[in-house]
């Protein structure tokens, strides 16, 4: 029975993939996608962690802010391992009648412990090149810092408190992703310029960080050496930094970039499913006489079942292989291509394990798509021999393959969830997928109802389109579902897209500051605002001018017990996983809106209260009455939370998480920062006026960071857009194999129309529309709900405005009914191709 | 008045083993209200005989005129206007139209020839043919011969000037071929169309003013 079957199948094979092409084609774009996402995910990752080490600078690293290492914790360090010590620090450049905001860091001669920064057109050893020499200290600057200060090697540049004379270009700092200064200007000097001038010292704004290489490096003796620092020196406020922490955050992006693409890569198999499914009844369509014949002879169910199946699955597991063998080559491809704007490092490699995962979902969406239609058609009962087998008498799908059929669906969740990096947010993305998917096929049913019931009502051929989206063999559930689902997406990710670019680009300028100062010092907010006064700021409106002090602290306790940042929920995370900016203000600040509690009168002065932003109070577990630590300036102090607020973080203001009740931290003194909405000539007159005055005072304008982040954007959509992009392309792939599979249909109803005596204009109109209405059922469903998806998106998970992207929806929707309608016309134009006499004869 | 003429016509088609003649100088006319039955061995060349005179394939040479319309050098739309309301075909394999019912059938054929009324001519004529029961059936839900039955009323029902009907009977039992005969002779009767019938059963041929043979191309 077994070799009997497997001769069918090879039979059969042999003849050839005609029928076979969208099959195998859908299968190899979803195990494409999804292969490509892992690969290309894998390899970034990888990279990351074998950088892991160059980028912390060091075996382990150690972080203070607002302070040096005290001579203790330093003896401390050096008895341990080499040591090498990096502030980082905003400070104003100032050169050549430009002044604006540099990203400073300030090495000592120890620096790089690990690997060499990249320098280009000076002195090319960066000790050397920062060394005090011929009366002065020297840089290292960016090319963007050399291009915005319209600067040369051998020129000036004030940074902050020092003159310094730039020597050498830096291209790419050892512990750095990509160019140096990509963000905005950077430099490089020498942490002895910044303590003579006295810029270091206690309470100023700067973060100062220890590398170190131990004498063993051993993972036990790091993890030693980080339990003895936390045990000394936690109280201090001085964090132990990991190999891994360097590339966390960027690892976690990753992880949720290939989590939602990986789900793109599986809604890709769903789509081209529908081509899988069709194309299997259309093969087995023209074998059910020949399985009824097989029947007849005596053949049973299993051999019939086996004989296909055997043939399905070979197919099925060339289309995979195709597409993994593609995906595997992926990383390689954008590397060639695209490899030089990539900032992140990658080890290009073949990596099995998203391989093995694509073939696996791609084989499981196979069984799941084909099964349906091979059930029913290896119930074919002999009888079809006597008759011809339309929609009205085909068998039902036998039980065992609506069991398999189960079985598949939940395998495929299953897999997909249990190998994606985050199987929540995946299981989260494939319910919304399958809801959308059922939606659709929902839909489909319920145009062929309506295209039915009108039918009767229209004139000719009118009538016969509806007739054809109404009757069996209708477009409706292969384009709806498989169209819809890609259309679908499209429209979420492109309204996305449009909504953060519209935030960027006209929404956050006209409500975000356009000057942000900071290091206002704590003895000269008179004569700043005085400085702003002169420039024609209203400092007396909120919408226009803000000022408070600026500290910085960590949450280090809640409801009175120490702070466990793994019970925080990950949405918030980032309130309390490093030290965050803290002011405090005791009039409640006209925008704040409080959800619960109330703001603490004007003269308060009794024990520290804090309003705390809504969400990351919710993220906390904190509400009204309970106790928050915080550790600020080393200084351990307890607050209670009077209030929770909610916060518009797109909007103008002071935008921080905790704001703290006055009093009790006037005694610290410590600097202010400033928000003002200023006109480009004001700009740059108090950027100018600050810099003979209040020279320290930085001033950040967001005009800059609005330009970058667009631009981040505009990276990241291309990925986006591109998965995307395939699963569209599946649906359209569907389309093609819906056109090939009806033409032979169609040939004989256009003959059958011509003799008639309708023209060929007339016809081709017939199938355009035809294919139209079902093209923009699929628009109109897949918009909806890809707008229906992007609102929240937009709303909660990037608390952006939300603007109706109109002429984004139109033109997809436009362009899907278009190349429809075009479908249509073509697989009319192909049925018309022949003569009449020629289809009638033939049978 | 003659509804058909055919002189000297040559038809040959491409195939896999190179060109075939299929009609190799055949010549045929029929008068207005004429029933002519074509009878002849399978793969003879009756079907090419119809397609050519209907106008459906063009003649490699000879000339061809249907209805005193030369059907030489027109292009496909002008023939299909010129068959519109005025030419009717009957196929052995009926060739409805899966996704409409009965009515919606002969209805849908009515309005692409653009003749008024088509409602009320399409329910007379599937009357005409017993089917006035099966209006909302669709050809899955009706036998053989009634489907046969409907392709017939759709044919009769625009009232055109000549029915070509090639093998209309070739798949029914001989119960339901004596009813389709039976419509296609009785309404021809009352209209004065001219039938040109390919047919193997000579009962049916018999009832035909007169019979030609087809063999091998040529007719006789
Ligand atoms: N498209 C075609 N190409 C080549 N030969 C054809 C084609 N259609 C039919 N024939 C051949 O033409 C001959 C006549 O066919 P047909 O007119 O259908 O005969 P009949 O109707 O008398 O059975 C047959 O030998 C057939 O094989
Ligand atoms: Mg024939």
């Amino acid at each position: 029975m077994k070799s009997l079957s497997l001769k069918i199948a090879l039979r059969e094979l042999a003849g050839g993939f005609n029928g076979f092409r969208v099959y195998l084609a859908c299968l190899c774009l979803g195990a494409f996608a999804i292969a490509a996402t892992g690969s290309v995910t894998t390899s970034f990752n990888r990279g990351l962690a074998a950088e892991q080490r160059t980028l912390l600078g060091g075996d382990i690293a150690f972080t203070v802010v607002q302070r040096r290492a005290t001579p203790d914790e330093r003896r401390w360090m050096e008895t341990r391992g080499a040591i090498s010590e990096n502030v980082t620090l905003n400070v104003m450049g100032d050169a050549g009648g430009v002044r604006r905001q540099v990203d400073l860091r300030a090495v000592d001669n120890a620096h790089p412990l690990i690997g060499a920064p990249e320098l280009s057109g000076g002195i090319d050893t960066l000790s050397k090149a920062l060394a005090f020499q011929d009366g002065a200290w020297g840089a290292a600057v960016s090319a963007t810092t050399l291009e915005q200060f319209d600067l040369e090697i051998g020129d000036k540049i004030r940074l902050g408190p020092v003159d310094f004379e730039i020597r050498t270009r830096l291209d790419r700092e050892s512990d750095g992703l990509g160019a140096a200064g990509a963000f905005g200007p950077a430099a490089t000097v020498s942490l002895g310029a910044l303590i003579e001038a006295g810029r270091l010292t206690n309470g100023q704004l700067f973060r100062a960080s220890y590398r170190m290489l131990p004498a063993s490096a051993s993972l036990a003796d790091l993890d030693a050496i980080a339990a003895d620092a936390e045990a000394a020196w936690s109280e201090n406020g001085l964090r132990v930094r990991r190999q891994e922490d360097a590339v966390d955050g960027l690892q976690n992006l990753l992880a949720m970039l290939n989590s939602f693409l990986s789900v793109i890569g599986v809604a890709a198999l769903v789509a081209g499913g529908v081509g899988v499914a069709q194309a299997t009844s259309a093969f087995l369509s023209t074998r059910v006489q020949s399985i009824a014949a097989f029947k007849a002879l005596g053949a049973n169910i299993g051999l019939i079942r086996s004989a296909y199946a055997l043939q399905l699955g070979a197919l099925a597991a060339l289309g995979a292989l195709i597409g993994v063998a593609l995906g595997a080559a992926a990383p390689f491809a954008l590397f060639a291509v695209a490899g030089d704007r990539i900032p992140l490092p990658q080890i290009l490699s073949l990596y099995p394990a998203p391989l093995v995962q694509a073939f696996a979902l791609s084989l499981i969406a196979a069984a799941l798509f084909a099964l349906p239609a091979f059930g029913r058609a290896s119930a074919t009962s002999p009888a079809a021999l006597f008759r011809s087998l339309t929609e009205v008498t085909k068998p039902p799908v036998p039980r065992l393959e609506r069991a398999l059929t189960a079985v598949a669906a939940v395998a495929l969740v299953a897999i997909a969830a249990a190998t994606s990096p985050r199987p929540l947010v995946t299981l989260m993305l494939l319910g919304g997928a399958g809801g959308a998917y059922l939606v659709l096929i929902g839909a489909a049913w319920l145009i062929r109802r309506a295209a039915r019931h009108i039918s009767p009502k229209l004139q000719g051929l009118r009538r016969i389109a509806m007739a054809n989206l109404g009757g069996p063999g209708s477009l409706a559930p292969t384009i709806a579902p498989a169209l819809g689902l890609g259309l679908a997406l499209l429209t979420l990710v492109a309204s996305v897209q449009d909504n953060l670019l519209r935030q960027v680009r006209e929404t956050a300028p006209a409500n975000i500051p356009s000057l942000v100062f900071s290091q206002i010092p704590g003895d000269a907010f008179e004569v700043f605002d005085e400085i702003l006064v002169r420039e024609g700021i209203d400092i007396t409106d909120p919408d226009i001018y803000r000022r408070a002090p600026q500290m910085i602290g960590r949450v280090i306790s809640l409801k009175g017990k120490p702070l466990v940042e793994e019970d925080v929920a990950e949405s918030e995370r980032w309130v309390v996983d490093g030290e965050i900016g803290l002011t405090y203000i005791a009039a409640k600040p006209p925008v704040a809106e409080l959800s619960e509690g109330d703001w603490w009168p004007e003269d308060y002065d009794g024990p520290l209260l804090v309003s705390v932003e809504h969400d990351a109070a919710k993220g906390l577990g904190l509400g009204v009455g309970d106790a928050i630590g915080f550790r600020i300036f080393g200084r351990e102090i307890e607050a209670k939370v009077a209030s929770l607020r909610r916060v518009d973080w797109g909007g103008f203001g002071a935008n921080t998480a905790f704001i703290l009740s006055p009093g009790m931290l006037d005694a610290a003194n410590p600097p202010h920062f400033a928000v003002a909405k200023a006109n480009a000539a004001s700009e740059r007159a108090i950027i100018k006026t600050l810099g003979e005055i209040l020279p320290d005072v930085v001033v950040f304008q967001t005009r800059t960071f609005l330009a970058v982040a667009a631009r981040l954007l505009g990276n990241i959509a291309i990925a986006v857009n591109a998965a995307s992009g395939i699963v569209t392309a599946a649906g359209l792939l569907v389309l093609i194999g819906a056109f090939a599979a009806m033409t032979h249909k169609r040939r004989s109803e256009a003959a059958l129309l011509k003799t008639f005596g309708a023209s060929k204009n007339e016809i081709l109109a017939l199938y355009a529309s035809e294919f139209a209405v079902a093209g923009a059922a699929a628009a109109f469903l897949g918009g909806v709900m890809g707008v229906g998806a992007a609102y929240p998106v937009v709303i909660n998970v990037f608390e952006a405005q939300w603007h109706f992207p109109w002429t984004t929806i139109l033109s997809i929707s436009a362009i899907a009914i278009f190349a429809a309608a075009i479908g249509g016309a073509i697989t009319g134009a192909g049925a018309l191709a022949q003569s009449p006499a020629q289809v009638l004869r033939a049978r | 008045m003659q509804a058909l003429s055919l002189e000297d016509i040559f038809l040959t088609l491409p195939s896999a083993s190179g060109p075939v003649e299929i009609l190799k100088g055949v010549d045929f006319a029929a008068d207005a209200g004429e029933t002519v039955a074509i009878v002849g061995p399978s793969g003879s060349g009756k079907s090419s005989l119809i397609s050519v005179a209907a106008g459906l394939e063009r003649a490699t040479s000879g000339a061809a005129t249907l209805l005193g319309t030369s059907l030489t050098g027109r292009s496909e739309d002008d023939l299909a206007r010129l068959r519109r309301g005025r030419v009717s075909l009957v196929f052995q394999s009926f060739h409805l139209l899966p996704t409409m019912t009965a009515f919606d059938n002969v209805r849908a054929a009515l309005e692409i020839a653009q003749i008024a009324d088509a409602d009320a001519r399409a329910r007379s004529a599937l009357d005409a043919v017993g089917l006035s029961a099966r209006l909302n059936h669709y050809p899955g839900q009706l036998s053989g011969g009634e489907q046969q039955r409907v392709a017939v009323a759709r044919a009769l029902a625009p009232g055109p000037d000549i029915i070509f009907a090639d093998e209309p009977t070739g798949d029914l039992d001989s119960v339901s071929s004596a009813g389709v005969a039976d419509l296609l002779f009785g309404n021809i009767e009352k209209t004065g169309a001219t039938l040109v019938l390919v047919t193997h059963d000579l009962e049916i041929a018999k009832r035909a003013d007169r019979t030609l043979e087809m063999r091998d191309g040529h007719l006789s």
